[in-house]
């Protein structure tokens, strides 16, 4: 379950201060499938971060099953993000120096996990056979499926997406979100997605709406 | 138009049918124009939305799938647009800053990677028709635009920079996207390809901006950059140069470095040719001086002279302007100096020059010759007046050269002795230089008036031409010093050039990693690859400029520092490489133009270099199993290219800090030890004699004076009584290592151990008959022709060291007893081949001049010969203490042994003492000072820089051009991966993980360096070694064991041999003397530095690792 109190992000100070979250409280349970909708600057991403670990919020608190994450050292919050998130991001961010699989496999090196299934997975994106290539030779969608791959190595309770599908053709973004929808259905796994496209939103459970970082 | 032909129109347009997608923007426009205007309220951005939108469709449009709604995809595209839109109309009207914007759009990952391929929009058509549009645009709407959306600035900046009010640029803004719109739709009216344009791919670049954008506005800047240089002439380098400086003001820490390496790089190559004319200045200077061929210290000389002097002949000795006068009836010669240049030359024993009128500086040899035994400060009788001591100056003051020219002076034959007596502007003292103007047929007064009109002025040289090239080349060429520092400089400064390049390279790699970005865009929006190529050629350019201007500023400021340390510190000669003299500047490169050149080809290769190596971005071979965990850390952190920079840059560091710590330190073993007896403190510190190892704290040292009269037969008078049972006593117990320079043995026979003292003339046998005394007489008397006499090195020695030649001894035993009352002495032999044995009697003796011209007193006794000990080594450090190098056999005793034989002239070069000696003990008059061990340390050190000066600063500037080089490497690599780090961080990679990595990353280059360096000196030691070591052996072969087949020209195989050794030598640094020195500890030093500031550098890095992993990634997208 991950719940937040009262999350409030913002940025600057003074009269440029700018409040990208506004004291967001949600509760998300396990299994379910979110998505986070607003329009862009609406603060979903922020949100999405904050969640996530990848960013500290100014005010308010985030638990995961009743640990509060922001008392977390650097050391725990790695190992939430490395074993119990996964994150995709909208513009894949793989490691240009790696190739697709060195890349996947990363996370699971990382957990000292040996046998990650990466094989199964690569079968289930179908990308085995591109997984050699480095990510400036493959194309959007086989990027973005890798970058899904990694999320997926170690087999995380919570799969973060933000914009999944924004940087795919409409058959990727089809796959992905057919894809997103087994894992959480099959597996039990939560999935959030941030998305400001509401033909996805609406293939998810529920949708929790944003703007101007208050939820709507 | 009915949905089955838009269909069949959409897949027309997929396979690249223009006309088909131009009927499908004429069937949407309206619609989509009224949509866009609707949700933004704003017709003027909805018609910008609008294009921009259709340009999007045209580009995406392959992503389109069959049987979807095109126009649901369009509007989607429309929708977006407009949400982006009024989300940044929002944010400009709330946020306060550029800065604050930045971060928040950041976090917010607005930013979209381009994923066109890079051909797409690039074909010579389409630009040229773009280029064709941007022709109608005014420059000023130009440069809004550029400065708008393709350097996202706010429209404040923008005003700014354009010296205008927002509203202004505004209303540009506004006008240009008005006219390209128009452009825009002529084109599509004629069927161009208007969706060749990849508008999104622009826009995505442009997000940004505080207002949204459409299609227009990308096309404005596709239209605007091109404009400029499609213009030749005109405004064209104007708005490159405008580009550049955009670029640059936003990356500042990238400027300062590329211009802080360019800087540096002309500044030490201009400071290095500045040293090397200094060098040749100085040693021209005392070249001529020393040889006295040919320096005449004059302003411009008056024709008259010229012509008088431009017959060499006249030219025969050394200038100095010597007065004439008497002295207890003896001749002298005296003079003032008032020229600067001539005064550094002298050295003072003690004191210094004469402060007024009342004072002088009187030479060591007048004083000995005067019998005057007091110090500076007494007052001084003189015929010409009373004078107060204001110093001594040293023997080393040309005295020889002076001598002949006197001698020749004299019309009566007897020698007259010149006295360098300095004064400050006595009228007193006439000025004339009777000696050196004698064949110039000029009177005397013509002379003096001569050389006193033109002396006077300031100062310069004139050389006679016929003979400055021969001798200018014979200079660079013979004269080793100068050859060798001038190599060395030479040497240094090409690695300094290296590390420069290296260093500029590494930035500017850096740079063009980030500028890609910017250089991909400017070339999508039509730039042509000659247009980039000249926008960086103009920037060079300037750049070159401004590291010229300011480098010759650094680096005749760091010269000025080096010339006032030379000069103040080092006591060198006061002449510097700011010369203006012909004969200098004709054989030296420019140091002004030598290092605008080096600047201005090392920048645009630097450019080059990184403009090549971005494009060879391979990959690694692909590995059948993928990378593990570490090694996919590596990877994702290596920079080779850095990584060999500063590696590079590190082993130069390395390096030579450990040739300068080996030069600097008595780490340098000794050199040329075997050619002559050199006293190890006074000349190359530390060599062949360990003070630490024997406890030596002070010494006493002097040069033995010359000898006059018939060789060094006769001992001069410098004491009554020479060595006194006192002082022989205490310095029994000190180490003394003086030697008797001219005893003598009377036999019938050589025994090999002198050479016979011929009386040459009648003329000098009168002579010696005429000056001696009646002791001299008898002795001469009684010289029988069976007896001659032999000159015979004698050696004083310890007790100490004496009895430490126990292991040495082949024949006899040592009794030191029996050597101190005189009943023996030892005989010191290099091979096994002693002339006499133990137990055999030798008569040996001493002749004392009191006046140089006659003996005056004769000592001759017998003496049995206790020992034969043999040295075999010539190198050893022993032999210094026993034996006259030139010499294959020494008698030695100590020094009450001496005293006991009566060889009462004795004089010692050296004592080194344990403990305090009390300077009264020392032999009156001659001449010895006491030195202290850490004294003569600095003046090992000072003696060494002033070698190697000039070295040393380059080695020292080559040192901080490493470390910049270096230091501007560790900061730039991690903040160039900080997007890896973000996305590792992202995946759950620990922090603390991250930090020991890259720390290890950091640290493992100066380990290598360190290890490159310290072999690369071992192995330069190792050959030099193996050099040095035939060098030895040439050196004896040339000098001491001429092989016989040479026996008969001698002079041709030395002269041929000499030539062998110079080149020799340079080849290998043995001059340097410092191959043999150990490299641990300074390349330890230099480590551990390193380390340190590698380390207190990464860990600075690291404060770039805040909480917000998001913005980091954001901000390392964009970056990529």
């Amino acid at each position: 379950m991950i719940k937040t109190e009262n999350l409030t992000r913002t940025y600057g100070k003074g009269e440029g201060k700018v409040v990208a979250l506004d004291g967001v409280s949600l509760t998300i349970n396990d299994g379910e499938m979110v998505a986070i909708i607003g329009k862009s600057g609406s603060g979903k991403s922020t949100l999405l971060n904050l969640i996530g670990g990848l960013d500290k919020p100014t005010e308010g608190r985030i638990f995961y099953n009743d640990k509060e994450i922001g008392s977390m050292k650097d050391s725990e919050l790695s190992e939430l993000r490395l074993k119990n998130v996964g994150f995709v991001f909208q513009f894949f961010d793989l490691i240009p120096e790696l190739t697709a699989e060195e890349n996947v496999l990363l996370p699971s090196r990382l957990a000292k996990n040996k046998d990650a299934g990466a094989d199964e997975l690569y079968k289930a994106l179908d990308i085995g056979d591109r997984v050699k290539h480095y990510p400036s030779e493959l194309s959007g969608g086989q990027q973005q499926r890798a970058a899904i791959a990694r999320a997926l190595i170690n087999s995380p309770d919570v799969i973060l997406c933000d914009e999944p599908t924004g940087n795919l053709d409409r058959a990727s973004g089809e796959e992905v979100m057919a894809l997103l929808k087994r894992l959480n259905s099959e597996q039990g796994r939560t999935v959030i997605i941030v998305t400001h496209d509401r033909g996805i939103a609406e293939q998810c459970g529920r949708i929790i709406e944003i703007s101007d970082g208050k939820i709507v | 138009m009915e949905k089955i032909e838009i269909t069949a129109l959409v897949k027309r347009a997929k396979s690249g049918d223009k006309d088909a997608f131009l009927q499908l923007y004429k069937e949407f426009h309206g619609r989509v124009s009224f949509f866009i205007r609707r949700l933004t309220n704003d017709p003027q951005a909805a018609a910008d939305l609008t294009s921009d939108t259709f340009a999007a469709a045209m580009e995406r449009i392959n992503e389109l799938r069959f049987g979807e709604s095109f126009s649901g995809w369009l509007y989607s595209i429309a929708y977006n647009k407009c949400m982006q839109y009024i989300n940044e109309k929002k944010r400009n009207v709330t946020l306060g800053s550029e800065a604050e914007l930045e971060e928040l759009l950041e976090s917010a990952a607005l930013n979209e990677p381009l994923l066109l391929p890079d051909d797409y929009a690039i074909n010579a058509e389409t630009r040229a028709q773009l280029q064709s549009i941007i022709d109608g645009l005014s420059p000023d709407q130009r440069s809004a635009v550029i400065m708008y959306y393709y350097d996202e600035m706010s429209v404040s900046e923008v005003a700014e920079a354009m010296g205008t009010n927002e509203n202004n640029v505004s209303q540009k803004l506004h006008r240009a996207r008005k006219k390209i719109r128009a452009q825009i739709e002529k084109l599509i009216g004629k069927g161009a390809m208007f969706g060749a344009v990849p508008m999104r791919a622009l826009l995505g670049e442009l997000d940004t901006s505080t207002v949204g954008i459409a299609a227009a506005g990308a096309a404005a800047i596709a239209l605007g950059i091109p404009y400029g240089l499609s213009k030749a002439s005109g405004g064209t380098a104007r708005e490159l140069l405008w580009i550049t400086r955009k670029y640059w003001s936003k990356h500042k820490k990238s400027l300062f470095a590329l211009l802080f390496s360019g800087v540096l790089l002309c500044a030490v190559v201009c400071c290095a040719l500045f040293v090397i004319r200094g060098e040749l200045n100085r040693t021209m200077n005392s070249f001529f001086d020393v040889q006295g061929e040919f320096d005449l210290i004059l302003p411009e000389p008056s024709k008259e002279l010229i012509e008088k002097l431009s017959n060499e002949k006249t030219l025969t000795g050394m200038m100095s302007v010597i007065g004439h006068a008497h002295y207890n009836d003896e001749a002298y010669e005296y003079g003032t100096i008032s020229d600067p240049d001539e005064l550094a030359h002298l050295y003072f024993e003690s004191g210094g020059l004469p402060k007024d009128e009342s004072e002088a500086a009187v030479h060591r040899g007048v004083l000995d010759r005067m019998g005057y035994t007091g110090k500076v400060g007494d007052r001084i009788s003189l015929d010409i007046g009373e004078f107060t001591l204001s110093g001594i100056i040293s023997g080393s003051y040309g005295t020889v050269e002076l001598t002949s020219i006197c001698m020749e002076a004299t019309e009566d034959n007897r020698p007259v002795y010149p006295i360098p007596l300095i004064f400050l502007k006595s009228d007193k003292a006439p000025l004339y230089s009777l000696t050196m103007l004698k064949g110039l047929s000029l009177s005397p007064q013509e002379a003096t008036a001569l050389v006193y009109s033109e002396y006077e002025e300031n100062v310069a040289y004139w050389i006679p031409s016929a003979k400055q090239n021969d001798e200018l080349a014979k200079v660079q060429s013979e004269h080793w010093e100068f050859r060798s520092a001038r190599e060395q400089i030479r040497k240094m400064t090409l690695l300094a050039a290296v590390i420069a390049v290296l260093s500029i390279f590494a930035v500017c790699k850096t740079v063009f990693a980030e500028r890609e970005h910017t250089v991909a865009l400017l070339y999508r929006i039509g730039f042509s690859k000659r247009r980039i190529f000249c926008m960086y050629a103009i920037e060079c350019l300037l750049f070159a400029v401004i590291q010229s201007v300011i480098g010759i500023l650094f680096g005749l400021l760091i010269y000025g520092g080096i010339y006032c340390f030379q000069v103040n510190v080092l006591d060198m000669l006061p002449y510097s490489g700011i010369t203006f003299a012909s004969y200098i500047t004709d054989f030296t490169a420019d140091p002004i133009c030598g290092s605008v050149i080096v600047t201005t080809v090392v920048l645009p290769i630097g450019y080059a270099l990184a403009g090549i190596s971005s494009k060879l971005r391979t990959h690694g071979k692909r590995a059948k199993k993928p990378a593990g965990l570490r090694k996919s850390l590596s990877k994702a952190f290596s920079d080779k290219y850095i990584a060999v920079i500063q590696v590079s840059a590190l082993v130069m560091i390395c390096f030579g800090s450990a040739l300068a710590y080996m030069i600097f330190t008595d780490s340098g073993k000794t050199h040329l030890n075997y050619t002559d007896y050199i006293p190890a403190a006074d000349y190359s510190f530390g060599s062949g004699f360990d003070f630490e190892q024997d406890g030596i704290s002070e010494y006493y040292s002097t040069q033995v004076p010359e000898t006059v009269g018939f060789g060094s037969f006769l001992m001069t008078k410098t004491s009554e009584n020479g060595i006194t049972d006192e002082t022989a006593d205490r310095f029994e117990d000190a180490v003394c290592t003086g030697r008797l320079e001219s005893t003598f043995l009377l036999s019938d026979n050589s025994h090999g151990l002198g050479s016979e003292i011929v009386f040459g003339s009648a003329d000098e046998i009168a002579l010696l008959y005429d000056n001696s005394s009646p002791v001299g007489k008898a002795f001469l008397d009684n010289l029988n022709s069976v007896s001659r006499l032999y000159k015979c090195r004698t050696v004083i020695s310890d007790r100490q060291f004496v009895n430490s030649l126990e292991k040495y001894l082949i024949r006899g035993r040592i009794d030191t007893e029996k050597l101190s009352s005189g009943e023996e002495m030892l005989l010191v032999v290099r091979s096994d081949d002693p002339p006499l044995t133990e137990g055999q009697r030798i008569k040996v003796g001493s002749a004392l001049a009191n006046d140089s011209y006659g003996i005056d007193e004769v000592s001759l006794n017998d003496v049995t010969i206790g020992a034969v000990v043999l040295i075999p080594k010539i190198i050893d450090r022993i032999s210094k203490h026993c034996l006259c190098s030139t010499d294959e056999y020494n008698l030695l005793t100590v020094s009450n042994g001496a005293r006991k034989l009566g060889l009462f002239g004795a004089k010692y070069t050296e004592i080194f003492s344990r403990s305090h000696i009390d300077g009264s003990l020392i032999p009156a008059g001659s001449g010895m000072t006491l030195s202290s061990y850490s004294d003569a340390k600095q003046n090992a050190f000072i003696h060494k820089a002033t070698q190697y000066g000039g070295m040393i600063l380059i080695v020292f500037i080559l040192s901080l051009l490493g470390f910049a080089a270096y230091f501007n490497g560790i900061g730039l690599k991690i903040r160039q991966k900080e997007y890896q780090i973000s996305v590792l961080r992202a995946v759950g990679t620990p922090l603390a993980r991250l930090r020991r990595k890259l720390m290890f990353d950091s640290i493992k280059l100066p380990m290598i360096a360190s290890v490159v360096a310290f072999a690369g000196v071992k192995t330069a030691a190792f050959i030099s070694s193996r050099a040095y070591e035939k060098y030895t052996e040439m050196y004896i072969s040339t000098f001491e064991m001429i092989p016989d087949e040479y026996k008969s020209n001698v002079s041709a195989y030395q002269d041929e041999m000499r030539q062998k050794l110079h080149s020799f030598s340079d080849r290998y640094f043995i001059h340097n003397e410092i191959w043999l020195a150990d490299p641990v500890i300074p390349t330890l030093i230099v480590f551990l530095i390193m380390c340190t500031v590698t380390v207190l550098l990464t860990r600075r890095s690291f404060r770039m690792f805040t909480p917000d992993i998001a913005g980091a990634l954001a901000r390392g997208r964009k970056r990529r």
